[in-house]
C-alpha cells in the first residue's frame, strides 16, 4: 500500500508539469501581448520611458521576454521560435517556483503592497475555504439523512418526490439562484431582509467578541452557501440513496435481518455504516467543482474569495496568477482523487492496490 | 415487487433474440419520466429549428400583383436547411431501421449503425450541395412594413423583427400580452423569439461540445483498453491532466485571448469544452474494453482474424454505449451551465438564454425577461439530468420493471 | 465605466492680463459650529483603485479618494466655476500671457505640519515631468511650460514658451503639491537601485501619501475599504465629517442595496436606476433619500468615431516598416459622415437606451459653456436625407441586391471596434447594425478588451468607434490636443486623423488669444466647422445621476456639480465608522 501511494504521489508530478505547461503555454501563445495590454489598461496616456523600462522588468520578471534564436530580423519572431520560447519559459517558470519565487502579478496586490501569487492567494484562501468548508459539511449533514430517508421509503411517495426535487435543484444555475437570494432573502431588496447582501463579515467586524465574531461570519456566509450547497444535495443525496441500498441488499444485512434484530438498527448500525465512505469518498473529490461553483457565487456577494481573483487573472492574462491558480487548483484535484481512491481501498479489503 | 418476485420473469414469447440495447430501449420506455424528458428535448429542438416560421419578418407566404412568392425559403440559411433535414431523418430512423433489418441481420451487422450511416450519407451530401451551391437571401425586405400593400400574407406567428432596431426600441420592456405572448426584452425584442433562436445556440453548444469530447473520448478509450502497456500508462496520464485542469478558467482565457475574427467565442467555448470533456467517456470507454478484451468471444472472434475495428464497433461500443450516454446528457446539462457562467461575467456576446439571464438579473422587476430564461435552462437542463438518470437506471439491472 | 481619457484642460472664467485679486479659498465651505462637525462620511467606489499615488494615479477611484487628501494651487470653485486660490493666495498673469506668478498662503502646511514652501511646488512639478516618473497624462498639459522656479519661499513662477490663454488652469490646477522633505530621496532614488537601497521608488508609491488636504489616509483593505481621517493639522477651514470611508462593492445591484439598507450615503448609478428608483418609498426630502440629476463640464460626451484615414503598413528594402496614410475609403467624405449622422437616430436611443439622462451632443464642447455655439442644432434623424447623401458621394444600390456600394462595386461595409463590457455599447450597438442592414450598410461590431481596443486606437486601426470623453472640470476647454493636426502623430489624442488647416488655425488663434470675448467668437466658429464636417457622430451629453441619503445637509448642485465638502450631518442622525452591518 505504501509503495502504491508513493507511486500515486510520483505520478502526480508529471501530471502538474502537464497541467501547468498546457496552460502556460495556452496563456503564453496567445495573440497579443500581455504585458502591454496589461500595461495600457492601467494608464490612460503612458509615459513611454517608464512603459518601457516596466514591461522590460516585467518581462525578465516573468520570462516573457521572446529570444530570437536563429533567423536574421531581431524584432520579427516566427512561429517555432515562439513555440521555442514558450518552452524555455516554462523551463524558466518550474525553475523558480521550485526555488519559491512564482514571479509577480501584473495587476493585483495583496492590502501591504505584495505582488507575490502566492500571498494573493493565502490572502483570499480563508474567504474560499471557510466557504466551501461550510458548505461540505452542509451537503454532508443534509444529504445522509435524505439519502437515509429515500432509500428507508424506497419506491413510496417520498424517494420519488425527494429525487425529483434534488435533481430540480440541482438543474437551476448559480447565477439565477444567486440572483434570487441576493434578492429576495437580503437587506435592500425586496421580501425577507434577513441576511446580508455583500462581503463576509460587518464593517466593525474587529471590535466585536469572538464569539460574536464567528457568529457573524456565519450570518454573511449563509446565502453563499446556500448557492453552494443546493447543488451538491442532489449528487450526494442519491448516491447516498443507491450506495445505502445495495449496502441494505447484502448477504450480512440479510443475515442481520435474519438474526431477528430491528429494521432500524439493520439499517443504520449496519448498512450505514458501509455506505458512508463512498459518501465520504464522493465528498472529497467533489470539492474541485465546488471551487468551480465558487466563482459566480463570490462574484454576486461581492466576496474577495479566490474565485474572484483566478477568473480575473485569465480575463487580462495575468500569467503568475494564472500559474499559480492552476498549480494550486490542480494540486487539489489531484490530492482528492487520491484520497478517494485511497478511502476506497481502506473500506473495501477487497481492493487491492499494488 | 420484491426482488424475489423481480427475477421470476413470465417467459418470453417466442420471437427474435433481444438485443442487449433493445433491452435498455424497453426499459426506458417504462419511465415517465425519462420518455417525458426526451419528448421536452425534441419539442425543444423542434421549436429551435422551426424558429423562423414561429416569430420573425419575414413572410411565408406572400401575394402581390397577383405573384406568389414564398420568401422564408430565400432567407433559410444553409445551416438551418440542414438541421431541418437532420431532424427529419432522426424522427425516420425507425422506418429506416425497419428497411434495413432483414439485410443487416443476414450479414450480421448492427441495423440501427447501419441506419445511421445511411442517414449521415443523405445529410452530408446534401450539405455539401447547399453550401457549394446557394447563398441565402439577407436583405431586411421591409415585408412587415409594406404588409398592406400585399393581397395576402402569411407571417410568422409573431409578425415582429427579428433583431430590434429603433421601432422595436419604442416597444421596450413590456410585460406579456397579446401581440407578445412573453414580453418584450431590453431592447423591445421580442422575448419568445430570443428563446427560440437561444434554444438553437444551447442545443448546439451542448451537442457539438459533448460530440466532440464523445468522438475524443471512444476514439482513445478504445486505443488504450485495447492495447494497453505503455499506451494505456500515458493515455492515462494524459487523462488525468484534462480531468485536473480548472475548464472554466481554460475557458476564460482561450475565448479572451482568440480573436473574434478567427473564431466566435461560442464556437471557442464548444471547442475547449469538448477537447476537455473526454475523460469520462475515455475512462468508460477503455474500462469496458479491459472488460471484454478478455473474454472468450473476443480472442475466438481474433483467432478467427476478425479485425479489431470491426470488434470494436460491434461489441465494445454497444455494450459501453449506455454509461456513455449518461456521462453525455450530463456533460450536455454541464455544457449549458458553462455557457450560463461565461455571459455572468460578460465573455459571451451571442444572444442566448445566459445573456438574457445575465441582463434580466439586473433588472428583476421585469420579470418576464429573467424568469423565461431561467425557466428554459432550468428546464432544458433538468430534462438532460432526467434522461441521464432514466439512461441510468434503464440500464441497472437490479432497477429492472 | 466608459473608456474615457481625460479631456484637455480647463479654463478660469475670468481671465484678464494683469493682477487678479486674491480670492477666498475655501469660499464655499461653510463655518461649521461645533455641533456639526463629526460623523462619518460613507461612499462606495465599484472597483479598486490601481493605486493612491497622486501622481501615478491611473483611474477614476483613485480621483475619488484624493480629492480629500491632496490640493493644488487653484481649483474650480463648484458653486461658480471659476478659478480660485487654494494653496496659493494670489496670482499674476503677465501682459504677454506667458508668466504666472503664484503667491502661496503662508499659513498652508502638511500633514506632518511642515510648511508649504514654493520648494515644494517647483518639486512637484519636476514629478510630473520627470521621465522616469509614471505621469505622462499629466506631463502633456505642461509640455509647452519651460520653467518652474522658486523666486522666493512664498513665491513660485511658471513661464510658457509661448502666449498661452489657460496658464493659469495648466498651471495651477493639474498636480497636487507634494512635500519635498519626505519624497525627495523617493525621486532622486535610481530605479534599478531601489531595492538594494531600500528606498521605494516614487512609481511604486502605493498608499499613504502624505499632502495637504482636510483628510490623512488611514487604511486600505483590499477588496473592501479604504478608510480616511480628518488632518487635525489641517491650515484651512475644516471639514464637517471625521472620517470618510469608501466601501468597495463590485457588483451594481449590491451596492443599490447598500445604499438603501443605509449603509451607504453617496452612490453614483446608471440611468436604468434611475427609473426604478423614482418611485420608490424612501425616495423624499423628508424621507431617506433623494435622487440628483445634474449636467456638469465633468460628465463629457460619449461619440462614435470616423476614421478619416486608413493605414498601410509597408515593409521596405531594408527591412523598417512605415506607416503610409491614405484617405480612408468611405469616412474621408464629410457627406458620407454627415450621412450616418442622420442614420443615427439619437433622440429615440436618449430615450430608450439612456433614459433621457443626458442630451443630445453635437459639439466637441460642453453645451452649457460659452464656448458652444447655440446656433448649431443637432443633425435629425432622417434616412431621407442620408441616402441623398450617400448617393451624392457615390453611393447607392446599384445591383439591387439590398446593399449599398460604390461605382467600383465595393460595399459599404466596415467594421466598428467598440470596448467590451459596457452594457450600453453593446445594446447601442445592435440597434445600429439592424437599422443600418435596413438601410443596406454592412456593419461589423467587434468589442475589445480595453487594452486590446487602446492599442487599435493608438495605432488608428479602425473604421469606427464608440468612446467617450471625460469632460475636465471647467467652463472652458482647449481642443488642440483633440482635433488639432500636431495630434495625430505620436500617438496623440487625434485618433481619428481629422486634418483641416482651417481648424487648425481656429484652434491656435483661440489658444493664443487672451480676450475671453475673442475667443469665444474662435472657438464658435470652430464649433460650426466641426458640426459641418462631422469628424464624430456626438452623440450624448451625459448626465450625472446621484443617489444621496437625506441625513445629509446642506446638499446643492453648482455649475460643476456636487461638492461633499461642503455636507455635514446633525448628530443624533450619525452612523458608526460602518453603520449597521451589510
Amino acid at each position: 500500500m505504501r509503495t502504491y501511494i508513493l507511486k500515486r504521489l510520483l505520478l502526480m508530478v508529471p501530471t502538474l508539469l502537464g497541467i501547468t505547461l498546457l496552460t502556460y503555454a495556452i496563456v503564453r501563445l496567445a495573440p497579443g501581448d500581455p504585458v502591454e495590454a496589461l500595461i495600457r489598461s492601467q494608464a490612460g496616456d503612458i509615459n513611454p520611458q517608464v512603459f518601457a523600462r516596466e514591461a522590460d522588468r516585467i518581462r525578465e520578471r516573468l520570462g516573457l521576454k521572446d529570444y530570437n534564436f536563429w533567423g536574421q530580423d531581431p524584432d520579427h519572431i516566427d512561429l517555432p521560435e515562439k513555440v521555442l520560447n514558450a518552452f524555455y519559459g516554462y523551463g524558466r517558470w518550474v525553475w523558480h517556483m521550485a526555488h519559491g519565487d512564482f514571479g509577480e502579478s501584473m495587476q493585483y496586490r495583496t492590502t501591504d503592497g505584495s505582488k507575490d501569487p502566492a500571498r494573493l492567494y493565502l490572502e483570499r484562501a480563508h474567504v474560499t475555504i471557510t466557504l466551501n468548508a461550510i458548505a461540505e459539511v452542509l451537503i454532508f449533514l443534509i444529504a445522509i439523512p435524505v439519502g437515509l430517508a429515500a432509500a428507508r421509503y424506497r419506491g413510496r411517495l417520498f424517494d420519488r418526490f425527494s429525487t425529483i426535487m434534488l435533481l430540480g435543484f440541482w438543474s437551476v444555475p448559480h447565477v439565477l439562484a444567486g440572483t434570487l437570494l441576493l434578492n429576495y432573502l437580503a437587506r435592500g431588496g425586496i421580501g425577507l431582509e434577513w441576511f446580508p447582501y455583500a462581503g463576509l463579515h460587518s464593517l466593525e467586524a474587529q471590535d466585536l467578541t469572538w464569539l460574536k465574531s464567528f457568529g457573524d461570519v456565519f450570518w454573511h456566509a449563509t446565502l453563499p452557501v446556500m448557492c453552494l450547497v443546493y447543488g451538491g444535495l442532489a449528487y450526494l443525496a442519491k448516491l447516498g440513496r443507491a450506495s445505502l441500498l445495495e449496502s441494505i441488499r447484502a448477504d450480512y444485512v440479510r443475515t442481520a435481518r435474519a438474526k431477528g434484530l430491528p429494521e432500524s438498527r439493520v439499517v443504520y448500525h449496519h448498512a450505514l455504516r458501509n455506505s458512508l465512505l463512498p459518501m465520504i469518498t464522493t465528498m472529497v473529490m467533489m470539492l474541485p467543482a465546488l471551487l468551480g461553483g465558487s466563482v459566480v457565487v463570490e462574484r454576486i456577494f461581492s466576496i474577495p474569495g479566490m474565485g474572484q481573483l483566478v477568473v480575473g487573472a485569465a480575463m487580462q492574462r495575468d500569467l503568475a496568477v494564472i500559474m499559480f491558480g492552476t498549480l494550486v487548483f490542480g494540486t487539489l484535484t489531484l490530492v482528492s482523487l487520491l484520497v478517494g481512491d485511497l478511502l476506497y481501498a481502506w473500506a473495501d479489503p477487497r481492493i487491492r492496490y499494488d | 415487487m420484491t426482488e424475489a418476485e423481480a427475477t421470476i420473469q413470465a417467459p418470453a414469447a417466442a420471437g427474435p433474440p433481444r438485443t442487449y440495447g433493445s433491452i435498455v430501449w424497453g426499459q426506458l420506455r417504462k419511465r415517465p419520466s425519462a420518455m417525458g424528458s426526451l419528448g421536452f428535448i425534441i419539442l425543444l429542438a423542434l421549436g429551435a429549428i422551426l424558429a423562423p416560421f414561429i416569430g420573425g419578418e419575414v413572410p411565408i407566404r406572400w401575394v402581390e400583383d397577383g405573384q406568389v412568392s414564398w420568401p422564408i425559403f430565400q432567407y433559410l440559411s444553409n445551416a438551418e436547411y440542414v438541421a431541418m433535414l437532420a431532424f427529419a431523418l432522426g424522427l425516420a430512423l425507425p422506418i429506416t431501421i425497419r428497411l434495413v433489418r432483414p439485410r443487416a441481420e443476414q450479414v450480421g451487422a448492427s441495423p440501427v449503425l447501419q441506419a445511421l450511416a445511411i442517414h449521415a450519407g443523405i445529410l452530408a451530401a446534401a450539405a455539401v450541395i447547399l453550401f457549394a451551391v446557394r447563398q441565402p437571401e439577407r436583405r431586411y425586405g421591409f415585408y412587415l412594413e409594406r404588409a398592406e400593400k400585399a393581397e395576402s400574407t402569411w407571417f410568422p406567428l409573431i409578425a415582429y423583427a427579428r433583431n430590434p432596431g429603433y421601432k422595436e426600441l419604442a416597444d421596450k420592456e413590456q410585460p406579456p400580452s397579446w401581440e407578445h405572448p412573453l414580453g418584450t426584452g431590453r431592447l423591445g425584442d421580442d422575448v419568445l423569439i430570443r428563446i427560440l433562436y437561444g434554444a438553437r445556440t444551447a442545443l448546439t453548444i451542448g451537442f457539438v461540445a459533448v460530440g466532440i469530447s464523445l468522438a475524443i473520448g471512444v476514439v482513445l478509450g478504445a486505443v488504450s483498453g485495447n492495447f494497453g502497456g505503455w499506451v494505456d500508462l500515458a493515455l492515462m496520464r494524459v487523462a488525468e491532466v484534462f480531468m485536473s485542469i480548472p475548464r472554466l478558467i481554460l475557458i476564460i482565457i482561450m475565448v479572451t485571448v482568440i480573436p473574434p475574427q478567427w473564431l466566435s467565442p461560442i464556437w471557442t467555448v464548444v471547442l475547449v469544452l469538448g477537447l476537455t470533456g473526454w475523460t469520462g467517456t475515455y475512462r468508460l470507454m477503455r474500462a469496458e474494453l479491459l472488460r471484454i478484451r478478455d473474454e472468450d468471444y473476443m480472442t475466438a472472434a481474433r483467432a478467427l482474424g476478425v479485425r479489431t475495428g470491426r470488434l470494436l464497433v460491434r461489441h465494445a461500443i454497444p455494450n459501453g454505449l449506455a454509461p456513455i450516454l449518461v456521462g453525455a446528457t450530463f456533460g450536455i446539462a454541464g455544457a449549458i451551465f458553462l455557457e450560463v457562467t461565461l455571459a455572468f461575467l460578460g465573455l459571451v456576446q451571442t444572444p442566448s438564454w445566459g445573456t438574457m439571464l445575465n441582463d434580466g438579473r439586473q433588472h428583476l422587476a421585469y420579470w418576464w425577461i429573467w424568469v423565461t430564461s431561467g425557466s428554459a435552462i432550468f428546464l432544458t437542463v433538468f430534462a438532460y439530468n432526467l434522461l441521464g438518470e432514466g439512461i441510468r437506471d434503464a440500464v441497472d439491472p437490479k432497477l429492472r420493471i | 465605466m466608459t473608456g474615457r481619457r481625460r479631456a484637455a484642460l480647463t479654463l478660469a472664467a475670468a481671465a484678464t492680463l494683469v493682477a487678479l485679486a486674491a480670492r477666498a479659498a475655501t469660499a464655499d465651505i461653510p463655518d461649521f459650529t461645533p455641533d456639526q462637525m463629526g460623523g462619518t462620511l460613507r461612499r462606495c467606489i465599484s472597483a479598486e483603485p490601481q493605486n493612491l499615488n497622486p501622481i501615478t494615479g491611473k483611474d477614476l477611484y483613485e480621483r475619488y479618494v484624493n480629492e480629500y487628501v491632496f490640493e493644488r494651487l487653484l481649483q474650480y470653485n463648484n458653486d461658480t466655476g471659476e478659478l480660485e486660490g487654494v494653496l496659493a493666495k494670489s496670482w499674476e498673469i503677465s501682459e504677454d500671457g506667458k508668466t504666472i506668478t503664484y503667491h502661496l498662503r503662508p499659513e498652508a502646511c502638511f500633514a506632518d505640519g511642515h510648511p508649504v514652501t514654493s520648494e515644494d511646488v517647483v518639486f512637484s512639478f519636476n514629478i510630473v515631468m520627470n521621465a522616469e516618473i509614471d505621469a505622462r497624462s499629466m506631463a502633456s498639459y505642461l509640455s509647452k511650460c519651460e520653467s518652474c522656479t522658486a523666486v522666493d519661499p512664498h513665491t513660485v513662477r511658471f513661464v510658457w514658451k509661448e502666449k498661452y490663454f489657460n496658464v493659469a488652469g495648466a498651471s495651477g490646477n493639474i498636480f497636487s503639491v507634494l512635500p519635498k522633505h519626505l519624497y525627495a530621496k523617493n525621486v532622486d532614488v535610481n530605479p534599478e537601485k531601489a531595492e538594494e537601497a531600500g528606498i521605494t521608488h516614487y512609481n511604486d508609491l502605493v498608499q499613504g501619501i502624505v499632502g495637504t488636504g482636510p483628510y490623512v489616509f488611514e487604511y486600505w483593505k483590499t477588496g473592501e475599504e479604504i478608510s480616511l481621517v480628518r488632518n487635525p493639522k489641517y491650515w484651512g477651514k475644516p471639514r464637517a465629517f471625521d472620517r470618510i470611508t469608501f466601501r468597495i462593492i463590485t457588483d451594481e445591484q449590491a451596492s443599490v442595496q447598500a445604499f438603501l439598507s443605509g449603509d451607504i450615503d453617496y452612490l453614483a448609478v446608471t440611468p436604468e436606476w434611475y427609473l426604478k428608483l423614482k418611485d420608490h418609498d424612501g425616495r423624499g426630502k423628508d424621507k431617506d433619500f433623494e435622487i440628483y440629476r445634474y449636467s456638469s463640464p465633468a460628465n463629457g460626451f460619449s461619440f462614435i468615431g470616423w476614421n478619416n484615414a486608413s493605414y498601410e503598413t509597408v515593409v521596405e528594402a531594408d527591412g523598417k516598416t512605415t506607416r503610409i496614410e491614405h484617405r480612408h475609403p468611405i469616412f474621408s467624405d464629410p457627406r458620407v459622415r454627415r450621412a450616418m449622422t442622420h442614420l443615427v437616430d439619437r433622440k429615440s436611443l436618449l430615450k430608450y437606451l439612456y433614459h433621457d439622462i443626458g442630451d443630445i451632443a453635437n459639439g466637441p464642447f460642453w453645451s452649457e459653456s460659452p464656448q458652444s455655439d447655440p446656433s448649431v442644432k443637432p443633425l435629425p434623424y432622417d434616412r431621407r436625407e442620408a441616402m441623398r447623401l450617400l448617393a451624392e458621394a457615390g453611393w447607392k444600390d446599384r445591383d439591387n441586391d439590398g446593399w449599398i456600394e460604390n461605382a467600383s462595386g465595393k460595399p459599404l461595409a466596415f467594421e466598428w471596434t467598440i470596448p467590451s463590457g459596457h452594457q450600453q455599447s453593446m445594446d447601442l450597438a445592435r440597434i445600429i447594425k439592424e437599422e443600418f442592414r435596413r438601410n443596406g450598410i454592412d456593419v461589423k461590431p467587434r468589442f475589445l478588451d480595453w487594452p486590446v481596443f487602446i492599442t487599435k486606437l493608438d495605432n488608428r486601426d479602425f473604421d469606427a468607434i464608440i468612446l467617450a470623453w471625460g469632460g475636465s472640470g471647467a467652463l472652458e476647454h482647449d481642443p488642440y490636443q483633440i482635433w488639432h493636426s500636431d495630434a495625430i502623430a505620436d500617438q496623440g489624442h487625434n485618433f481619428i486623423t481629422f486634418r483641416n488647416a482651417q481648424a487648425d488655425r481656429l484652434i491656435i488663434e483661440a489658444r493664443t488669444e487672451l480676450d475671453l470675448a475673442r475667443r469665444t467668437k474662435l472657438f464658435r466658429e470652430f464649433h460650426r466647422l466641426v458640426h459641418r464636417l462631422q469628424p464624430y457622430t456626438f452623440f450624448i451629453d451625459r448626465q450625472s445621476l446621484r443617489l444621496i441619503s437625506t441625513r445629509m445637509q446642506n446638499v446643492t448642485v453648482g455649475k460643476l456639480g456636487i461638492d461633499t465638502q461642503q455636507w455635514w450631518i446633525p448628530r443624533q442622525l450619525r452612523r458608526g465608522k460602518g453603520g449597521a452591518a451589510p
